[in-house]
């Protein structure tokens, strides 16, 4: 009997057949409207997610010292890093600490206050992804076993005039210059950028050396930030939980861990408010969508009364001529939802390459199955629901009202 | 018992701001088998009586009987089903759906009473052979001429094999022939399958195919008479 609803229903959809389209079309640009923000939003997200877990490494272990505060520099943790190289869980620890310091060269004379950046070699080895490339223009990279040996910056070697080999004096302490470093002007080091409490740091401007030389050559010792590596096959948030744990056992506290897990979430928090937002915009195109279903229902209605007349007569009862409109409904609301999925999808995919095309920037186009089966759901349920009231209206005719009617 | 009684059934409506008195206290009974006319003037309600006798429409006071069964009180589902299965309706204006063809008008009284597809279309093309129209199964009924639309209500109205076939002024939008022709197919339903037939008329050509005429005035019974 179902079936024969459907087709009862159908029938007039085929029969007043601009009209239907013309309906659906609200629904279209809904359901398109919505599809294409709300995909958009997932591969925004996913790129977003994609392009940190790039930087951050999704093993890696942020320290911090101090507190969650965005902007200020952090404290310095006082901690060996060979000691914690030696936790469970950990494969490598590469601490960062930068400092003003004085530098000093005799021939020519020259003196500046530069950042001087204290580096485990590690942080280059370990953590390529979020440091970035290290290019050297002559010598060589800092290596383990380096001792007072330094890295300079492109434009700080081509101001003090120094080569590899030049022995120059950071805050009174003599450093052989081992390697240059290619001029990067638009780099700015993640990993920098956060020990420095998110100043921008250029790398041209910078001189390094190894982080151990550090305590020798300014106060105080440790370094505001640790990255530590959670071992193949290990869960990064238990190693971070561990590594709180041992460090509070070595008295040191108020210590920031950050995971990229915490910033994924972070940020799919934030996409996620966009997306409600959006998808708020989008359901305001659908229920205008709604209405107009709801419009061309109660017109049906009026235009077919004398028909659910007839129908109620030959035996229909309220429930099948509710059943009818609704399958009517219904089915508009799906087939706009149906072409509204698929403009939404294309009109995704049509951002997607007009983004990467225009703004050489990749955003990655996700087409998700519980959006597209939740959308037709949704498309569906309108169209049932805008239909509930003339629908209603028609099942509760009364057949001599009907006949009465012209 | 007969088939059909009626007790003292009036029927008042709202029309605009005047209440319309259509049915001033009817009393009748009606036995299986008969073709029965009811003539009158326009206005004197016998529309409304039909409508009523077919539970299209309930009295306002009085009581429909229908194989002893009143059917006041009877919910709105029972009332489609007693229409679905007791009775067939046969409109002036043929009342056809546009959007179906001959067949599927047919099939449609089946529909609602949950006959299977198969079943459905044997049975509707009998009922198109039986009124001479097999071979328009599938014609729209805008692809059909006035007879040939009203021997599809017929065949429409015999869909469930009601006991009783209401007619409203079945050849009104007829011509003489195809009017005939009408007729002659109801006179055969009661003569050889035994069908009540009610035919609202105000044709004397129509009600001379009628056992018993009753002729309405002002919402009442003015006269009845039986023919032989």
């Amino acid at each position: 009997m179902v079936k024969d609803f459907f087709f009862l229903a159908t029938r007039t959809v085929r029969q007043r057949r601009l009209r239907s389209w013309l309906t659906v079309i609200g629904i279209v640009i809904g359901i398109t409207a919505m599809v294409a923000l709300l995909s958009l939003g997932l591969g925004l997200e996913r790129t977003i997610i994609q392009y940190v877990e790039g930087i951050f490494g999704v093993n890696t272990i942020m320290i911090m010292g101090g507190d969650e505060e965005v902007g200020a520099i952090p404290r310095l943790i006082d901690i060996d890093p060979d000691l914690v190289r030696q936790w469970e869980g950990v494969v490598a620890v590469a601490p960062i600490r930068l400092e003003r310091g004085e530098v000093v060269k005799d021939e020519p004379p020259v003196s500046e206050r530069l950042l001087v950046v204290g580096l485990s070699p590690e942080m280059v080895t370990e953590f390529r992804a979020f440091i970035g490339e290290f290019p050297i223009a002559g010598g060589r990279m800092l290596i383990a076993g380096d001792e007072a040996k330094a890295v300079l910056g492109y434009n700080v070697a081509q101001r003090l005039g120094a080569t590899p080999g030049a022995t120059i004096e950071i805050e009174g302490k003599s450093f052989e210059v081992v390697g240059i470093m290619e001029t990067d002007p638009e780099v700015v080091k993640a990993a920098m950028g956060a020990a420095a409490g998110q100043e921008p740091v250029f790398t041209d401007e910078s001189i390094f050396i190894p982080f151990a030389m550090m305590d020798d050559v300014f106060n105080d010792a440790g370094a505001p930030l640790f990255l530590a590596k959670a071992g193949e096959g290990e869960r990064v948030g238990i190693v971070a939980e561990r590594i709180d744990a041992a460090l509070a056992e070595a008295g040191v506290a108020d210590i920031l861990l950050i995971t990229f897990e915490d910033i994924s979430e972070g940020l799919g928090d934030m996409v996620g408010i966009v997306q409600a937002f959006v998808a708020g915009l989008a359901a305001i195109a659908l229920l205008v969508g709604g209405v107009g279903v709801m419009n061309t229902m109660y017109t049906s209605v009026l235009e077919r009364t004398r028909e659910i007349g007839v129908m109620k007569a030959v035996g229909a009862q309220n429930g099948h001529i509710l059943s009818i409109f609704l399958i009517e409904s219904s089915l508009m609301g799906l087939v706009g939802g149906i072409i509204g999925v698929v403009f939404g999808l294309l009109l995704s995919a049509g951002t997607s390459l007009a983004v990467g095309h225009f703004l050489d920037f990749e955003l990655l186009l996700v087409i998700s199955a519980p959006l597209i089966l939740g959308t037709l759901l949704f498309s569906l349920l309108a169209g049932a629901i805008a239909g509930m009231l003339p629908a209603r209206r028609a099942s509760k005719l009364r057949p001599v009202e009907a006949f009465r009617y012209e | 018992m007969s088939l059909l009684e009626l007790h003292g059934v009036t029927r008042d409506y709202q029309l605009g701001k005047t209440w319309v008195h259509a049915l001033r206290g009817v009393d009748l009974s009606i036995d299986s088998g008969e073709i029965i006319a009811i003539m009158g003037p326009s206005g004197s309600g016998k529309s409304t009586l039909l409508h009523i006798i077919g539970c299209l429409d309930m009295p306002s006071a009085g009581v429909v009987e229908i194989e002893g069964k009143a059917t006041d009180g009877l919910s709105e589902r029972r009332l489609s089903i007693l229409r679905g299965q007791k009775f067939g309706f046969v409109f002036q204006t043929f009342n056809l759906v546009a959007s179906l063809t001959a067949q599927g008008n047919v099939e449609l009284p089946m529909i609602f009473q949950g006959v299977k597809p198969t079943r459905r279309a044997q049975r509707a093309g009998e009922l198109l052979g039986k009124v001479d129209l097999g071979d328009r199964k599938k014609h729209r009924p805008n692809e059909l001429s006035g007879g040939e639309r009203q021997r599809v209500s017929i065949a429409r109205a015999m869909a469930n094999d009601p006991d009783i076939i209401l007619a409203d002024e079945p050849t009104g939008n007829l011509d003489s022939e195809s009017g005939a022709t009408v007729m002659e197919l109801l006179r055969r339903l009661s003569k050889d399958e035994g069908k009540t037939v009610i035919v609202v008329t105000h044709n004397p050509e129509v009600a001379a195919y009628a056992e018993r005429v009753i002729t309405l005035r002002d919402g009442q019974i003015l006269k009845e008479e039986r023919r032989g």
